[in-house]
């Protein structure tokens, strides 16, 4: 039989609460995001923070070993920096787990069936997880990282080290380095694992041999050390062998020692080297993801190469995907970010995602499947993401529209209608022509009314253009959004509105300077 | 037949079907399309043009279309390599004609040209401008790009100016064409030759006959802005 609804004892009453606070896992949200995605863009604000806070710390404590230190700069090394490590150190094992929505859950579950509720056990294993943070490598540097502040004993200052180590989670590079040796951690286990195991060897061997013979080696630890230092090759020469058995078993220990750095070596050295386009891909995708507003040009062919050339002079940030290894390399050798990937994938796609950054996608591959897909992935991770896709054909526009595309240019019909109106209209070819391809005299430009321009209030009639050699094509509208053609000399500018204007290079760039505007893009 | 002033389209392939179904729908302009294999010939027959069939490296059947010289000539068959030799051919045969081609790739661009093509248009080289247009200056590349395939209203216009026009012999500064909502893009001054003078130089001009003033506005404004200064052909 069902049993009757439980009323919450305090604790619970609490937990209950946090549960239902969407203002509390509104800040928990925030922090875990902030300590944790490395996509935050404050994130890395407090990873120099707490970079800077190690680094100077750990100066202070060296400094100190010798000199007495300002009273200022102890307070600042031991206990200001150690309560920074600590709340971070709280923050992290707070929101490692939720054990309040645990808690809730167990409660709502249990009084909808109609059983006992067993918070004890969802309190023990939510703090079970919350244990199993605190044993990681990560969790533990941290800890030890605080205790330098309770240097009354003087061991705890050896703690100083752990600060250094602290770096690991806040420095990139050095935490990839160790990602590199982790993902060859069967390799270097075994090879360590031999390397005690010789060592035990030789060293068992020479103290067998020479604990009679040689007064350096004293006991079983001094055996194991000099065969340690024997098989790393390093050799201080404090312990040296005195009898020919003992020599025979350094020449054995020596080149196993050396097969064994030179395997550790190889091994490390074939990690990197496979991980090393990765390496670099990251890079030139978290550079990208840095900046406000970048391009993602999918596939690397004639048309790519076209945009390329004059589109590198903008000095805007983009990168180039293929999937075929050759254009890349390509890519890379006309100078262009480059990386071999399929932009049709959505993790691919997902890697240069910034929200804060205003991404354009042009998905020029050769194939509509893949153009279309592309759209529709770009499109899947952010509607804000423009898509400027290739068509092969008019047929597929509506496809591509649907796909998520914004803009869609069809190669084959844009030369079409380029030579037709050069044959049947060659004034305006002519003059269409120069201004898309920016010939000087005939540059089109967008003029951007932003608050600081002194156009704003002013008439066409007033703003003058014809002083300027300047036509004015048309005006969209800031407010209603709506593109008026050849607007009246009375038209008053407005904040946001785009003055579309014909003019020569040097008379857009002196009138905008003039007017204090901006370029709309 | 003689195709005097009109265009000898040679292929009906993914160029040539929309470059001749366009200058067909265009006044006053003939279009011959001549193609050299089955399949295109039935297409261009079903579509309604004047079409010939007959194996294009053949000088000989090329002749017999008895080409003027103010026929334009292009060049849009699917095979590159037809395509080149085709234009080798014209030039050879023509040597003053206008010969124009499409084509797809740089290369293709270069030997076109040194085939003695009058105009190439790089698809590539067209498409690569157009993005970057359309990431530079949107709304404007939009606009632009409704003239050439008419989603707007607003028309090209070259207006030829005739001996009895009212704009034979005026000064350019003194016409207001902005009271007819037209805008004065620039000239091609016989004067000077063939040239196309953008209005934005703020070049002032005499206004002579023969010469073309290329404005842009909505038909019906540019046939008042003719009507008044009469040069209605």
């Amino acid at each position: 039989m069902p049993e009757k609804e439980t009323k919450p004892n305090f604790i619970v009453s609490f937990f209950l609460k946090l549960a239902n606070s969407k203002k509390y896992s509104d800040i928990k949200s925030v922090v875990k995001d902030l300590l944790h995605n490395p996509d935050n863009r404050y994130k890395k604000f407090i990873d120099y923070f707490l970079i800077f806070l190690i680094v100077t710390s750990v100066a202070v404590f060296i400094d100190e070993v010798k000199h007495k230190i300002p009273f200022w700069l102890e307070i600042y090394a031991v206990y200001f920096t150690s309560a920074v490590f600590a709340i971070e150190y709280l923050l992290n094992l707070w929101v490692y787990n939720d054990i309040h929505t645990d808690i809730a859950k167990e409660y709502y579950e249990s009084n909808f069936v109609g059983r006992k509720s067993k918070y004890y056990k969802i309190l023990m294993k939510s703090l079970s997880q919350k244990l199993s943070y605190v044993i990681t490598p990560t969790a533990i540097i941290d800890l030890l990282a605080i205790l330098p502040a309770y240097r009354s004993l003087r061991i705890l200052k050896i703690f100083v080290l752990f600060r250094f180590l602290k770096l690991f989670k806040h420095t990139k590079s050095i935490h990839q380095f160790f990602e590199v040796l982790t993902e060859r951690k069967f390799e270097l286990i075994t090879l360590f694992a031999l390397l005690i195991f010789v060592v035990f060897i030789g060293g068992i061997a020479i103290y067998i041999a020479e604990e009679q013979q040689n007064d350096k080696i004293n006991g079983l630890f001094d055996a194991l050390y000099w065969s340690f230092i024997t098989i790393t090759t390093v050799g201080y020469g404090d312990i040296s062998p005195a009898t020919d058995i003992g020599r025979a078993i350094s020449f054995v220990i020596v080149i196993l020692g050396i097969t064994m750095i030179s395997f550790a070596t190889s091994v490390i050295v074939s990690a990197f080297s496979e991980k090393l386009n990765e390496l670099k891909e990251d890079r030139v995708a978290e550079q990208l993801k840095s900046s406000n507003e970048f391009l993602i040009i999918c596939g690397y062919g004639q048309i790519a190469k076209v945009f390329l050339r004059s589109f590198v002079k903008e000095s805007k940030k983009y990168i180039v995907l293929d999937v075929n290894a050759q254009k890349v390399q390509e890519a890379l050798s006309d100078g262009h970010d480059a990386i071999c990937d399929n932009a049709s994938r959505y993790e691919v796609m997902k890697r240069f995602y910034n929200e804060n950054a205003k991404i354009k996608v042009l998905a020029l591959t050769g194939s509509d499947i893949e153009n279309i897909y592309i759209s529709l992935n770009a499109k899947s991770i952010s509607k804000e993401i423009e898509v400027i896709a290739r068509a092969t054909s008019y047929k597929l526009y509506n496809k591509y529209i649907r796909a998520g595309a914004d803009r869609v240019v069809l190669p084959n019909e844009i030369a079409s209608s380029m030579l037709v109106s050069s044959i049947v209209h060659p004034g305006m070819y002519k003059a269409i022509n120069a201004i898309l391809h920016s010939k000087d005299v005939a540059t089109l430009d967008e003029i951007y009314i932003s608050i600081e321009c002194s156009l704003i209030g002013k008439s066409i009639k007033d703003a003058d253009f014809n002083r300027y050699k300047l036509v004015i094509f048309g005006v969209q509208n800031g407010i209603k959004g709506e593109f008026k053609f050849n607007p009246k000399p009375e038209y008053t500018f407005q904040e946001n509105d785009i003055v579309i204007v014909m003019g020569h290079k040097i008379s857009i760039e002196y009138f905008k300077a003039t007017v204090n505007a901006g370029s709309y893009r | 037949m003689s195709y005097l002033k009109n265009v000898i389209i040679f292929g009906y392939g993914k160029f040539g079907n929309s470059i001749a179904k366009s200058i067909r729908d265009e006044d006053n302009t003939n279009v011959l399309v001549v193609v050299n294999s089955d399949e295109e010939y039935e297409v261009a027959v079903m579509e309604g043009m004047d079409v010939r069939k007959f194996n294009v490296e053949s000088d000989a059947s090329i002749e017999k279309l008895n080409i003027e010289k103010d026929t334009k000539l292009i060049c849009a068959m699917d095979n590159n390599h037809e395509n080149l030799f085709l234009a080798l051919t014209l030039r050879g045969l023509y040597k003053s004609n206008y010969i124009m081609a499409i084509s797809d790739s740089i290369h293709l661009t270069d030997k076109f040209r040194m085939a003695g093509v009058n105009r190439v248009i790089d698809i590539y080289t067209v498409s690569g401008n157009m993005i970057k247009n359309i990431l530079k200056i949107p709304i404007a590349t939009k606009f632009l790009q409704g003239f050439m395939n008419r989603s707007h209203n607003y028309r090209f216009r070259e207006i030829t100016i005739t001996e009895n026009s009212k704009l034979n012999g005026v000064m350019l500064d003194s016409i207001d064409f902005n009271s007819y909502n037209i805008i004065f893009i620039g000239m091609i001054d016989k004067e000077i030759g063939n040239q196309f003078i953008f209005s934005t130089v703020g070049f002032n001009h005499k206004v002579d006959s023969g010469d073309i003033l290329v404005c842009i506005g909505k038909d019906e404004d540019i046939d008042r802005f003719e009507q008044i200064m009469g040069v209605v052909l």
